[in-house]
């Protein structure tokens, strides 16, 4: 039978009684899964692992940034930057460092990403 | 299965894409989704099937645009329904298809008043074959997939004034085409 909200039954005309019951009674069965959601769930896009990876390191590098330039005006940690400055103009030092940096940033993604 | 429940499911979905929560999804509604169509296709249960398939894909990619302000089940119907309008416009054109319902419509009422068939819910099926696709839509929600009105009104997009002249309207055919059982009925 029709939804309740639908149709107030108890001022219906009998032909519309009488079909309400007709067509309740062809409201067909439940139908069994069978295996249908698993050809749905074969059939999803694969997801794209490596947009999630990135947002997350493109994120934590602006972290990293934002936090040097809230705290560049601490003593202790503009000494620590100066310090780490002047060590990183010998080129390899710097090289060694940006490679650490892009390493962690990259591991940090990933792991973000599989989270 | 409780309303929370499925809300954790879609949640996952809309942020993980976690298949998991899709299958729980698409067990859930699946009959529901797959009855509908098939009343649309004429109880066509390969093609159904099919057009249920590429629905449950059409969710998983769009769910983000979800937004709860309908049921989900009427949100999927509604993608069911464009689905089937879609294979249809591709399949056929709307000349052809209009007089294919012609045809059935009074291949149906012919039978029907024949009384060539002896069950009642075989005259009812082919009664129902022979509504126009908007009507039989209109009536398969209202009857049989628990919607109400607005619900309908909203799965088919059209207004609700629409809808209930459709109801209406089909009410009436079969009434009329089933008055052989009805009279029976009477005695």
């Amino acid at each position: 039978m029709t939804n309740d909200k639908n149709q107030p039954t108890d001022l219906q005309h009998p032909d519309d009684q009488w079909l309400d019951q007709v067509l309740a009674k062809a409201v067909p069965t439940y139908l069994d899964d069978q295996g249908f959601s698993d050809q749905v769930v074969t059939r999803l896009p694969k997801r794209r692992r490596f947009v999630r990876p990135l947002i997350m390191g493109s994120a934590v590098s602006l972290g990293v940034v934002s936090a040097g330039l809230v705290f560049r005006e601490s003593t202790v940690v503009a000494t620590i930057l100066e310090q780490g400055l002047r060590a990183s103009l010998n080129p390899s030092v710097l090289t060694v460092a940006l490679g650490l940096l892009v390493g962690f940033v990259v591991f940090v993604g990933a792991l973000a990403g599989e989270a | 299965m409780s309303p929370a429940l499925e809300k954790q499911w879609i949640a996952r979905v809309i942020v993980d894409g976690d298949p998991d929560a899709f299958k729980a999804l698409v067990r859930l509604h699946q009959s529901q989704v797959r009855q509908f169509l098939r009343r649309l296709t004429q109880q066509d249960a390969a093609l159904a099937d099919d057009l249920a398939q590429e629905t449950f894909l059409q969710v998983f990619r769009h769910i983000g645009s979800y937004r709860g302000d309908a049921k989900f089940s009427t949100w999927i119907l509604r993608i069911a329904y464009h689905q089937f309008l879609q294979h249809r416009r591709r399949r056929r054109g709307k000349e052809e298809l209009r007089e294919s319902w012609e045809d059935q419509a009074e291949t149906a009422s012919s039978e029907v008043a024949a009384g060539t068939t002896a069950n009642l819910q075989l005259d009812v099926e082919r009664a129902l074959a022979g509504l126009s696709e908007a009507e039989r839509a209109a009536i398969t929600l209202c009857y049989h997939q628990d919607a109400t009105h607005e619900d309908a009104a909203r799965i088919l997009d059209m207004p609700l004034g629409t809808l209930k002249s459709h109801v209406n309207r089909a009410k009436e055919k079969l009434k009329t085409q089933l008055a052989a059982w009805r009279n029976d009925h009477d005695k």
